[in-house]
């Protein structure tokens, strides 16, 4: 009789713990990567050489970087339409810097300054002025593109010192596995033990979850707020220079809706675009489908402006995707 | 305070936005003329003319989009969509009358409008996926049905372009009479009507408009309805006044002008209060600039900059006044 209790117990466990696995948001997106994967090779067969799929990485690691950053604010219920702005007028500047006699090292150290800087606007006008994160964003994505523009005018700054130029063209010896890759995956460790393992993190949930009761909890939420805008600018930095290395020029429209991209690999992850949930580990198997997506389609030959309208009809589905999931499982309960 | 003085009070404010809109004109008015004093003639009224209609078309939309505490990014892709639609129609049959291509054009706008608004409304997901989506899936689709091909300007009647150039009416263009058709025709909506007055409810309180009785969700629907149609509208504007429709240029980046305009104009970006004076106004504020540009010696690169800067000083001195207004509520005490 207790056996057949404890077994019935056991059984249940394991059945919840099973639930609780499909449940995952993250889940959905890794059965997306595999048909994505599926659908290209179909396509092409020229797709199955893992060679050619970890270059092509490559173009999407700035991008993922930038998710990364992207998915602590959209965690903490906000947004950042900027990025990709504040990423071309980091290129823009660091390379007028360069060209105005100063090193290249020290032009790309000011440059991380830069982002930061930028990134604090957007942080100071959130937090200490208590404006919405949207508009705040669509203005300074306005501003941030237009003062490249004028800064660099029509043209392209280019020229830069070899030892800088094709950083995607570095792999690790032996094997065709790109530096860039690396580099997006060490950071997306870091900032995923961060988010999951600190008190740091823990707060970026409590303030999405609800910015009052984080209040209320002694959470420093100007503070949070604006380290996660400053986050958000360093790292679309980093992806700015490494976007920079990779094309070897400089112009103002560079990353031009780079912003869609961005936010798509956060929320095919599985991160909630209302707060409070979202994984690091999502959000890396985000970029890989985008990555494989795009690649895929750029094998198929589809057209980049086909690719547009493909990834705005990806964004809004990979928001009516968990929809359906959460409204599945509160039917089951 | 009781609610009357409450609602006197908070009509006072809204004028004081709108004065401080047409404070702002004037500077800028009085500065560039004494820079270049041939800022001020009829080259410069002409183009300031020209250049109002499209903005204030679609703000009024928009308008009532962000009165309703949403946003929308998509409008310059609705605009190009349209476009670029009826001009396929228009090249190939050139006996196709202008009226009808307008309202055609309303109504392709509509269906973009109401795809937008089943999203945000019925499927309740965040209007910044929804349009930052079909921002980009609208100008996508564009490409793949009008196979990136311009409609060149021969292929546009000599009728419609006529539009942009005179009227009876003093001689001041169409489109000029068509955009204070629609300014006129949304106040009275907004002022007249019970739809116009469940914007404002929903947009300050959407819980309480609930429990009020509102269909927040039919509200939020019209409005995107109406933001598409108005789109679609000004689309054929667009080609009326640049005689030529490009699937990459056409309605590209406008949303920046649009949103600008209206937050310029002193709606409240948390919903709920503004007005289609303000709006005007802010459409007039950004034609004065963009006219000033040039006259200036300014190169249009530092268009996009002043938009993007326009949008966070109103956004700022939106929120100076509000405190402000706090302030001094605080500090004389509140009786109920």
């Amino acid at each position: 009789m207790m056996t057949k209790i404890r077994n019935a117990n056991k059984s249940n466990a394991n059945r919840l713990r099973i639930l609780k696995f499909a449940q995952r948001p993250e889940l959905v997106t890794f059965i997306l990567l595999i048909l994505c994967f599926w659908v290209s090779t179909i396509i092409s067969p020229y797709f199955l050489d893992a060679g050619y799929i970890l270059d092509s990485t490559t173009l999407y690691n700035e991008f993922g970087i930038m998710a990364i950053a992207m998915t602590f604010i959209i965690i903490a219920g906000q947004i950042d339409l900027s990025v990709a702005s504040m990423m071309t007028l980091v290129s823009c500047l660091t390379a007028m810097i360069f060209h105005a006699g100063v090193p290249m090292g020290i032009a790309l150290v000011l440059g991380l300054l830069i982002g930061i800087g930028l990134g604090m606007i957007n942080g100071a006008l959130v937090a200490f002025l208590d404006l919405p994160p949207l508009i705040v964003t669509i203005g300074t994505m306005a501003l941030f593109r237009g003062v490249a523009q004028i800064f660099i005018g029509d043209h392209s700054l280019s020229d830069f010192p070899s030892w800088f130029v094709g950083v995607d063209k570095f792999v690790i010896p032996g094997t065709d596995i790109p530096w860039t890759l690396i580099l997006f995956l060490i950071l997306a460790l870091g900032m995923g033990l961060l988010l999951s393992k600190t008190k740091f993190g823990r707060h970026v949930y409590a303030i999405g979850t609800s910015e009052n009761a984080a209040k209320y909890a002694a959470v420093p939420v100007k503070r949070q707020k604006m380290i996660l805008f400053a986050l958000s600018g360093l790292f679309a930095a980093i992806g700015g220079m490494l976007t920079m290395s990779r094309l070897a020029v400089v112009r103002y429209d560079m990353a031009l809706g780079g912003e869609l991209d961005i936010i798509t690999m956060a929320l095919l992850g599985g991160t909630d675009i209302n707060g409070g949930k979202g994984t690091m580990l999502g959000t890396v198997i985000g970029m890989l489908v985008l990555t494989l997506m795009r690649t895929g389609m750029s094998v198929a030959r589809v057209k980049i402006q086909y690719q547009m309208a493909i990834m705005g009809a990806l964004l809004i589905i990979s928001i009516i995707i968990p929809n359906i999931v959460r409204y599945i499982r509160d039917r089951n309960d | 305070m009781s609610g009357e003085q409450k609602a006197i009070k908070a009509k006072r404010s809204i004028y004081f936005k709108e004065i401080g809109t047409l404070l702002m004109i004037a500077v800028i008015t009085i500065i560039t003329t004494s820079i270049q004093p041939a800022f001020l003639s009829a080259g410069s009224i002409r183009s300031i003319l020209l250049y109002i209609p499209m903005p204030i078309i679609v703000s009024m939309g928009m308008m009532m989009v962000i009165l309703s505490g949403n946003i929308d990014l998509s409008v310059g892709s609705m605009v190009g969509f349209s476009a670029i639609m009826v001009g396929m129609i228009i090249r190939d049959n050139p006996e196709f009358p202008v009226w009808a291509a307008f309202v055609l054009s309303t109504l392709i706008g509509l269906g973009l409008g109401m795809f937008n608004g089943l999203l945000v409304s019925v499927l309740s997901i965040p209007a910044i996926i929804v349009t930052l989506g079909t921002l980009n899936l609208y100008r996508g689709l564009l490409f793949i049905i009008g196979g990136g091909r311009q409609i060149d300007p021969n292929h546009i009647p000599r009728s419609m372009i006529a539009l942009a150039q005179k009227s009876p009416i003093f001689n001041i263009p169409w489109i000029v009479i068509f955009a204070a058709i629609f300014a006129i025709a949304t106040w009275v909506f907004m002022k007249y009507t019970h739809s116009g007055k469940e914007i404002y409810a929903v947009g300050s309180n959407s819980q309480a408009a609930r429990l009020r009785g509102i269909s927040v969700n039919k509200i939020i629907f019209m409005v995107y309805s109406i933001t598409g149609a108005l789109s679609g509208f000004a689309g054929m504007v667009y080609a009326a006044r640049n005689g030529y429709i490009n699937p990459s240029n056409t309605g590209y980046g406008f949303e920046f002008v649009v949103i600008s305009a209206v937050i310029v104009g002193g709606t409240s970006i948390n919903g709920g209060s503004g007005s289609v004076l303000g709006t005007v106004l802010g459409c007039f504020l950004l034609a004065v600039i963009h006219t000033a540009l040039p006259v200036l010696g300014v190169s249009g690169l530092w268009q996009q900059a002043i938009y993007g800067f326009i949008i966070i000083l109103a956004l700022v001195m939106d929120k100076t006044v509000q405190n402000n207004q706090m302030k001094q509520v605080l500090k004389r005490g509140v009786r109920v």
